[in-house]
């Protein structure tokens, strides 16, 4: 926050470089908060970082002064988040059954220590478990809500849905936050 | 579970304050009386604390995050250098057409195309007659 954008975009026309690294320092965390709690791990967060940068610094040439960056690099971020999963849905599902199938043995084997685990499960993991079994669209619009505070309509914007739709998304997301939270038994202590 | 009487979004709304006023008062009237509705708000109330707390959105930044800044400007200026590539073939092209362009002002040359079809059909017919003369 040290930079204003204004600023940085003056040093990207000196030196190329050097404006593409403050943008960077900028943005990285929050491009990289988006992509975590998206797709709920580290390597996938760095990939759509990854992804979401190459697109800012190939489109720079064309930004225009008067706009702000972050706006621009929040769209860009939420297009990246829900194509990257899309397409790696397709291409490993099978992948994921056998993560999944790992998980499920490691339960089994192993129920004394899940009770207690289920137990004292704090909410913290409680609430990213039950944010990551949200469908993509409705994940993304709860995030940007709750975890960025926009408003429906900048959400809808950033989305390029109807604000209704995203209302949608949000009521039935929560619900099933809720439903989860409570099978989870975190409230009951 | 809300009651059937009340549209579950209502309540979500009073929470999210976003909420018509009308729609306020109605909702406020309804809870002094629905036990279940008020379960699903207080329900709701603790899920919007816990969704609203920035401490369970705090996480860990990789070391990579701050790494990979030079990877990504190298790969970004590799693709443009690619297009200077292309670029260039294209001025090559242009080259090349420039350097064929004086065939057009040679004499006759606009005629040559027009000879050419004329002599295919003096061909076409001279090979008809050939044949039918056998």
């Amino acid at each position: 926050m040290e930079v204003s954008d204004l600023s940085i975009l003056k040093e990207y026309k000196k030196n190329n470089r050097k404006g593409l690294e403050l943008i960077y320092d900028r943005y990285k965390k929050y491009v990289y908060s988006i992509a975590y709690h998206y797709a709920g791990n580290k390597e996938d967060a760095l990939d759509i970082t990854q992804e979401v940068f190459i697109s800012v610094f190939k489109a720079m040439g064309g930004f225009k002064e008067q706009y702000s960056l972050l706006p621009w690099i929040k769209k860009i971020t939420i297009n990246k988040c829900l194509n990257f999963l899309r397409a790696k849905k397709e291409s490993i599902s099978l992948n994921q059954t056998t993560e999944s199938g790992d998980e499920l043995q490691n339960i089994i084997s192993s129920d004394e220590i899940t009770e207690s685990s289920i137990v004292c499960k704090d909410t913290k993991k409680a609430l990213e478990e039950a944010i990551s079994k949200l469908p993509d669209r409705e994940r993304m619009a709860v995030l940007l809500r709750h975890m960025k505070q926009m408003k429906y309509e900048d959400i809808a914007q950033s989305m390029k849905l109807p604000t209704g739709t995203v209302k949608t998304l949000i009521y039935n997301g929560r619900k099933s936050i809720k439903q989860n939270l409570i099978s989870q038994g975190i409230w009951e202590v | 579970m809300s009651c059937n009487k009340v549209d579950s979004s209502l309540l979500q709304d009073l929470l999210d304050e976003t909420i018509d006023p009308l729609e306020k008062i109605f909702i406020e009237n309804h809870l002094r009386t629905c036990k279940d509705c008020r379960r699903e708000l207080s329900e709701l109330k603790l899920m919007f604390w816990d969704l609203g707390n920035k401490a369970n959105y705090e996480i860990e930044y990789p070391a990579e995050l701050d790494t990979m800044c030079d990877h990504i400007i190298d790969a970004v200026a590799v693709e443009e250098s690619k297009s200077n590539t292309m670029y260039f073939v294209d001025m090559q092209i242009n080259t090349m057409k420039m350097s064929g362009k004086y065939l057009e002002y040679m004499p006759g040359a606009n005629y040559t195309s027009q000879m050419l079809k004329k002599a295919s059909k003096g061909l076409a017919s001279g090979v008809k007659k050939m044949l039918t003369a056998k």
